[in-house]
């Protein structure tokens, strides 16, 4: 009878069996190929698909979001839309933890561009909400990696829509 | 189990990666970056990819401990508990003070983590040294999984106080664990006093109804209502809590042989806990000692019921048959242990036809009734179960990685294929067109210099002057001739004189122009010079990067060649797996079915006896209706 309770007791810690530690090393080593074969890939992918003589990429970031909640947003690159993200609670909740969604990657030539970023979602008291930024940049040799921050603005409890270039040197 | 930790451990690191505090942070662009991928890893974790978050990570330039801790939880999410472990112990190691250093807490939890590792490895002493070095914050966060690993550890010999820790146990998840296993070892020496620890914790444990609007407001007590006594668990969990205790009460009342109390507790236990096999198991041992049959034979068989092909609801078949033939009942108990035969045949049928070796698909659904349950019944075969599923994910990564290597293979290729072009087709005639250019730059700048020494010189005059003074100056050259065969020639010099010095002040009042136009077409030129070679470098680069195209198209032959291996190798694995786990499945078939085959045996037993005894009885009955 007193197994039954010890049993139930050290099910908390279901400990590993000895005999099995050699395959679980084995799986291990796999797995860490894996990581490291996916890694590279990416690495090459970065180099021969997006080359930062011509490589854009965006990225989109809350602070806090009492003032607005995304629902959307849209990216439109030199009048041509280019990309769309339509959220979900939980990827709310990321952004509004801190988390930065890498939202478009692509490649534009040398020269002025325009990007233009249209955000729709709940604003200040939960109206309806949708404002565009726009945020003209020049391409040189360097990568373009811009974040669009939503922040939120306490002297008139409005939400502010920011692009910030990063500096990738 | 490892895992417990990791959802606390990776959603506290994520709160770190707030706006604000990274705002506070960063100092250089270097820290700037390595937060950005840090808050991108974030992202990828909260979506659930924890690889893709590994590869954000370890892209990041920096490497702090931060970084770090959130690197071994991802580990840890990958079921790669060895790469957790190394990272943890190298962040361990690390100085923990200063500016750098981890936030307590963080340290706290990476100590947890490390310490549960180590235990559940089998290394205790490693386990008991890395949990000494957690230093409980003043506001107890921790003190419950610090607590309750120290008890699983030193188990059975865990420290007792001389009460229940209530108070600084309140707000933790674990209190009632710690608890109850206190009490459980309480009981050895002081059954009482133990089971009044239970009788306070499930005090603890009670949840109060929910009170209406009206008794609220007049209860005094509204401004406490905001904030809990205690810790809230959810529903499920405060229900199997609430059992846990019970039954243990109850399994203490029957050490003390105080049967009628764990009646009490067991026969209003829930059927629909999840405990309720273990209950009906105590209850049916308490039934037998009271002898209560008919009770006994429902409990039993609600045990065959719940517990498929388990040795307790086999048991239970047989102990029917016992039950009824003690309570003088032969024929009952002889129709009991027929139908007990016919329980283990079909047990014995069912058993084979569903022990059949399972096949990789099998593994995620299809699997038969006998298979799931001996894979949630054993934590060994479970966790090959899970390895087995994890490689086949890994495995049907494959083909797309595959896909990814061959696109890039193809881009490498057009792009060296356009660098041969370039360098046998544009790079030639851009050379040659800057060739030409340069040519007719220095004629130009010959001909300004010209015009500078020599302000009639016929190579600076065109259009119709130039036909006109081309024209004088033939005449000129017939009048030399003229003159040298010695005919009167001097009124055409006059006329010639005449002539020149009117196209000289032609000349002189255009000088400024033409130079103008000369300067003019030099400076276009120049221009166009210019671009050129802009052109010509920029073009000369990109025919430099042949060298480093045809470096990646090795690297991607390479690479190719590591995922067919790689496949050929987690296949390989996933067999062994595999195999591995249809052995031991075999082993508990065989050892399930010689169980099987005993208790048959002791069933016949029975049943000859039985028979033999209702024989007897009959030809008692016989005997006594002859006269």
């Amino acid at each position: 009878m007193r197994t039954l309770i010890l049993s139930g007791l050290l099910c908390l810690s279901a400990l590993a069996s000895a005999d099995t530690a050699p395959v679980s090393s084995q799986l291990e080593q796999l797995k860490q190929q894996v990581i490291q074969l996916n890694r590279e890939l990416f690495l090459l992918e970065e180099e021969l698909l997006f080359p930062p003589e011509t490589q854009l990429a965006v990225f989109l970031s809350l602070d806090s979001g009492q003032f607005f909640q995304i629902d959307s947003v849209e990216l439109i690159l030199n009048d041509k839309p280019v990309g769309a993200f339509l959220y979900t609670t939980q990827q709310r909740e990321a952004l509004q933890r801190g988390a930065i969604q890498p939202l478009y990657k692509g490649n534009v030539k040398a020269g002025e561009h325009n990007l233009t970023a249209v955000f729709v979602g709940k604003g200040p008291d939960n109206r309806d909400y949708r404002r565009a930024v726009n945020y003209r940049f020049a391409k040189a040799d360097d990568a373009v990696l811009l974040e669009l921050q939503v922040k939120d603005r306490s002297s008139d409890y409005q939400p502010d829509f920011i692009v910030q270039p990063w500096s990738n040197d | 189990m490892v895992q417990r930790l990791i959802c606390p451990l990776l959603y506290l690191l994520a709160l770190h990666a707030t706006p604000a505090f990274a705002q506070a942070a960063i100092n250089d662009k270097q820290q700037l970056l390595t937060e950005k991928h840090y808050r991108q890893a974030a992202w990828a974790f909260y979506q659930q990819q924890p690889a893709q978050a590994l590869e954000a990570l370890q892209l990041a330039p920096q490497q702090d401990q931060r970084t770090q801790l959130l690197e071994a939880g991802l580990y840890l999410q990958l079921q790669m508990p060895q790469h957790a472990a190394e990272v943890l112990a190298r962040l361990l190691a690390a100085d923990s003070e200063g500016d750098n250093a981890l936030p307590a807490a963080l340290r706290n939890i990476a100590l947890l983590q490390f310490a549960r590792y180590q235990l559940e490895s089998g290394d205790k002493a490693a386990a008991r040294q890395y949990l000494a070095q957690v230093k409980i914050t003043a506001d107890g966060a921790w003190l419950g999984q610090q607590q309750l690993l120290s008890q699983l550890i030193s188990w059975p010999d865990i420290e007792i106080p001389a009460q229940p820790d209530f108070v600084s146990l309140a707000q933790q998840p674990e209190m009632p664990y710690i608890i109850s296993n206190q009490a459980l070892v309480l009981a050895k020496q002081q059954p009482e006093i133990a089971l009044q620890w239970l009788s306070r914790l499930q005090q603890q444990l009670a949840v109060d109804a929910p009170q209406g609007f009206w008794q609220l407001l007049f209860s005094g007590q509204w401004p406490l209502q905001s904030q809990p006594q205690g810790f809230v668990y959810p529903q499920e969990e405060q229900q199997a809590l609430d059992d846990y205790v019970q039954l243990t009460q109850a399994q203490l009342l029957i050490e003390q042989q105080d049967l009628a109390g764990a009646d009490r507790i067991l026969a209003n236990f829930g059927a629909d806990s999840v405990l309720s096999s273990s209950a009906l198991q105590l209850y049916s041992h308490i039934l037998t000692e009271q002898r209560h049959i008919p009770a006994l034979l429902a409990v039993l068989q609600q045990q065959i019921k719940q517990q498929p092909f388990s040795l307790t609801a086999w048991q239970a078949a047989t102990r029917i048959g016992e039950q009824l033939e003690r309570s003088l009942q032969p024929r009952d108990a002889l129709a009991a242990y027929h139908w007990a035969q016919q329980y283990y045949q079909q047990q014995t049928q069912l058993i084979n036809q569903q022990a059949t070796p399972l096949q990789v698909n099998q593994l995620q659904q299809g699997l038969s009734q006998w298979q799931t349950l001996q894979l949630s019944n054993d934590n060994n075969l479970h966790r090959l179960q899970q390895d087995a599923l994890a490689l086949q994910q890994q495995l049907n990564a494959a083909p797309q990685r595959q896909q990814r290597l061959l696109q890039l293979q193809e881009i490498t290729a057009y792009k060296l294929t356009q660098q041969q072009q370039l360098l046998t087709g544009q790079l030639p005639l851009l050379v040659a067109r800057k060739q030409q250019l340069s040519q007719r730059y220095t004629q130009l700048q010959q001909q300004i210099n010209e015009a500078a020494t020599a302000p009639m010189a016929l190579a600076l005059w065109q259009g119709e002057p130039y036909q006109q003074l081309s024209r004088l100056e033939r005449s000129e050259q017939r009048l030399q001739q003229l003159e040298q065969s010695g005919q009167p020639t001097a009124a055409y010099r006059q006329r010639l004189q005449r002539l020149r010095g009117l196209l000289q002040w032609q000349y002189s009042d255009s000088t400024a122009q033409r130079r103008w136009q000369f300067q003019r077409a030099q400076q276009q030129l120049a221009t166009q010079l210019s671009a050129l070679e802009q052109q010509l470098a920029a073009l000369q680069q990109r025919g430099g990067k042949a060298a480093r195209l045809q470096q990646l198209q090795q690297r991607l032959a390479q690479l190719t060649q590591q995922q067919q291996q790689l496949n050929l190798a987690l296949l390989s694995q996933q067999q062994q797996l595999l195999a591995q786990l249809n052995q031991q499945l075999q082993q508990i078939r065989r050892q399930q079915l010689a169980q099987l085959t005993q208790l048959q045996r002791h069933n016949k037993e029975s049943m000859a006896r039985v028979m033999e005894r209702v024989l007897l009885m009959a030809d008692a009955n016989a005997d006594g209706g002859q006269p």
